[in-house]
């Protein structure tokens, strides 16, 4: 079925599900307000040049995180 | 007649800013990105005998007040009791600007649903049902394109109605169930399932995607970068030579008119001394010197801002700037701080979080800018490409230019990261940088735009500053005390000084009288080692060579004159803007004395290496 892992594992082109957030603090706060919450569909779509920062897809909108914010959050990947 | 108040609120990056101008006809500043109004604005339209006074309000993702912008954005919606808010959404995104609307909804009935961008969303396969999401929240719903004016005398009617109360507006129940404390999503996410349809492929977000693989991926991403940089500043650099030969002839030449005119109204020598070799000279100096680059450079850099390229050039480079404790953003304050550190400055805005935005602040001065580049220049073709001019000498002169500039990066991200550590300390702010699609600019607004707001507007304040310096570097050079006059005093007193970090004195207090306009360092050296009372411009490398040769210059004092160009405190306007854009002496001094500390101990040190050796 579906395992949970850390966004930052997610990789580029693979669909998943927000789960939960593994910590509450400013950053995480912020990369709610943009949408990414729990139940959501995030889609991660590609890479930096340098490997971080990533572009995923959620909520109809392409936002960049950072590998570090990325760790925090949680989700239910597509088999 | 009556007055009435409205305000402009919505998520970051929806066209706030282009509504904005449109209903108004103000000239703000837009781009497609995120952050582009820090402080509010205000306008006003007239519409049916009625006058409406606009705010147009910060982006901001939630109420909940992260960031400066949606700390103001809320304290206004709460402080003011507006007429009407009008909540402009993007048509394109309406999951997550619909979230936003509904917190606005929960706390402000008097509100007009604004959709822009909706000939892209058309575009991209998405409709709206704008009667059934205008029943679900309440409040009159107008589609409009603020950038083709569609939709505009629909909006100032609503607005209109909603402030007179033709059209009450009412909380509907599903506004009522939004609680604000838990902050839900659900009540939003119903509105835009049960009115947004999306059909056939969205052609917009599969352009981006196909720009996205070719501007962001390893093999093409980085080189394109580096060659759109390039261009851009070879075609500044270049392009600027000929209107600055122009405008400095036009210049001379009306200074003889007015030379002439001062003797026949047989004005004092004194007078006109101040008045043309002083102010007048100075001022068209740093016209004909700063204008062109700047107005080549700035309508070009705003038209890959209006394409949505600037986001990616962040995002590709953001790696060394988190290393840093820094904003990728902060790679794009630093091109325009190539082309003028004021602008650079102000350009900080863009970074949302307050302690990234500082650290770009205070190492902006750190990439030398337009009038500085010329010294550089002139210095690498005298000294390190054998005055000889032709394709070998200009091969080397660009790189090595190309090495003092990636000096700077590096120089920079070292600052930001000491600066990370000490000053500026705190956990690094979460991270979140929108990607919005590619955009086709509107080519010639674009170009209007930015000519008027950000090269005109830096050219005012540069010569506002320009003018008194042209008197004091006047007043310097003729006022005599005993036999010498007050330049040279100064000069014979930093002498020791400046001899230990490797230069004179005479090129310290031509910074220090530079403060104003760098572009006026070489002309008051010129100046003072001639000991002439008026500046004037080289005709040629070769002559300069030799007068500096004669004066003493040897390679360490260009190599420190180097080094002194690019770390030296920031020019007047600079300094100007960052106590505006930072509201703190302390930072302004702070942002003074950091690159002049440290520019006096490198070449302190470096000269002293060299004569160990030589």
């Amino acid at each position: 079925m579906s395992s949970i892992i850390r966004l930052c594992d997610l990789a580029p082109n693979s669909k998943a599900v927000i789960h939960s957030f593994a910590a509450e603090n400013a950053s995480v706060k912020r990369v709610k307000d943009l949408g990414i919450a729990q139940g959501e569909e995030i889609v991660c779509l590609f890479r930096s040049p340098f490997s971080d920062p990533t572009a995923y897809r959620v909520n109809g909108v392409t936002v960049a995180l950072r590998k570090s914010d990325c760790e925090k959050i949680l989700v239910k990947a597509y088999e | 007649m009556s007055r009435y108040t409205i305000a402009l609120a919505g998520n970051p990056n929806v066209g706030k800013s282009t509504v904005f101008n449109a209903l108004t006809g103000l000239k703000q500043h837009t781009g497609n990105w995120t952050g582009k109004t820090v402080e509010r604005c205000e306008g006003s339209f007239k519409y049916m005998q009625n006058e409406f006074t606009v705010t147009d309000l910060p982006g901001a993702y939630s109420l909940s007040a992260f960031s400066e912008e949606e700390t103001i954005t809320r304290d206004c919606l709460l402080n003011n009791n507006y007429d009407c808010v009008v909540l402009v959404l993007d048509s394109g995104a309406l999951r997550r600007n619909l979230r936003f609307a509904v917190q606005v909804l929960s706390m402000y009935e008097r509100a007009v649903i604004c959709l822009n961008l909706c000939d892209e969303a058309r575009r991209s396969g998405i409709s709206v049902d704008d009667k059934l999401l205008s029943a679900m929240l309440g409040a009159p719903v107008v589609k409009c394109s603020a950038v083709k004016k569609q939709g505009l005398r629909e909006l100032k009617a609503a607005c209109m109605d909603v402030c007179t109360g033709n059209i009450t507006c009412q909380k509907t129940a599903l506004i009522r169930e939004y609680d604000p404390i838990s902050d839900d999503n659900t009540v939003a996410d119903k509105i835009f399932t049960t009115c947004v349809s999306q059909s056939g492929i969205n052609k917009v977000r599969r352009r981006t995607e196909k720009l996205d693989k070719l501007l962001t991926s390893k093999a093409t991403g980085i080189p394109i970068m580096l060659l759109l940089c390039a261009a851009l500043f070879w075609l500044t650099a270049v392009g600027a030579n000929y209107p600055s030969e122009w405008l400095s002839s036009l210049f001379e030449a009306i200074k003889t008119y007015l030379s002439r005119f001062c003797g026949f109204i047989k004005l004092p020598h004194f007078i006109s001394g101040i008045l043309i070799d002083g102010v007048y000279t100075t001022l068209s100096w740093v016209v004909s010197v700063m204008l062109p680059p700047m107005a080549i450079f700035f309508p070009l850099f705003s038209l890959i801002e209006d394409a949505g390229y600037l986001p990616r050039i962040a995002f590709n480079l953001d790696r060394f700037f988190a290393k840093s404790g820094a904003h990728g953003k902060q790679s794009l304050c630093m091109m325009m701080g190539i082309g003028c550190n004021a602008c650079g400055v102000t350009g900080c805005r863009i970074i949302e979080t307050k302690r990234e935005r500082l650290i770009a602040v205070l190492t902006n001065n750190f990439m030398p800018c337009n009038g500085r580049l010329p010294i550089l220049i002139a210095i690498l073709m005298m000294y390190f490409a054998g005055v000889s001019s032709g394709i070998i000498a200009s091969v080397k002169v660009t790189l090595l230019l190309v090495f003092i500039i990636v000096m700077c990066v590096l120089l920079t991200l070292l600052a930001s990261k000491l600066l990370s550590m000490t000053i500026v300390k705190g956990a690094p702010s979460g991270f979140v940088l929108e990607l919005p699609p590619y955009r086709k600019p509107q080519i010639i607004k674009t170009v209007c735009r930015s000519f008027l707001d950000r090269t005109l507007f830096v050219l005012g304040r540069a010569a506002i500053v320009a003018t008194p310096a042209g008197a004091v570097i006047w007043l310097c050079a003729n006022v005599y005390i005993g036999n010498t006059s007050v330049l040279e005093h100064c000069t014979d007193f930093l002498d020791p000084f400046g001899k230990f970090i490797g230069l004179d004195g005479v090129i310290v207090m031509a910074f220090i009288l530079g403060f104003p306009a760098n572009e006026t360092v070489i002309p008051i050296i010129m100046m003072s080692y001639m000991a002439s009372g008026t500046m004037c411009d080289y005709s040629g490398y070769e002559q300069l060579y030799a007068l500096f040769t004669a004066n003493g210059w040897t390679v360490t004092t260009a190599v420190c004159m180097i080094i002194m160009t690019v770390l030296h405190f920031p020019c007047s306007t600079t300094c100007l803007t960052i106590k505006k854009e930072t509201g703190s002496i302390k930072h302004t001094v702070l942002a003074m004395a950091i690159p002049t500390i440290s520019g006096i101990i490198i070449c302190a040190v470096v000269s002293h290496i060299i004569a160990v050796f030589i």
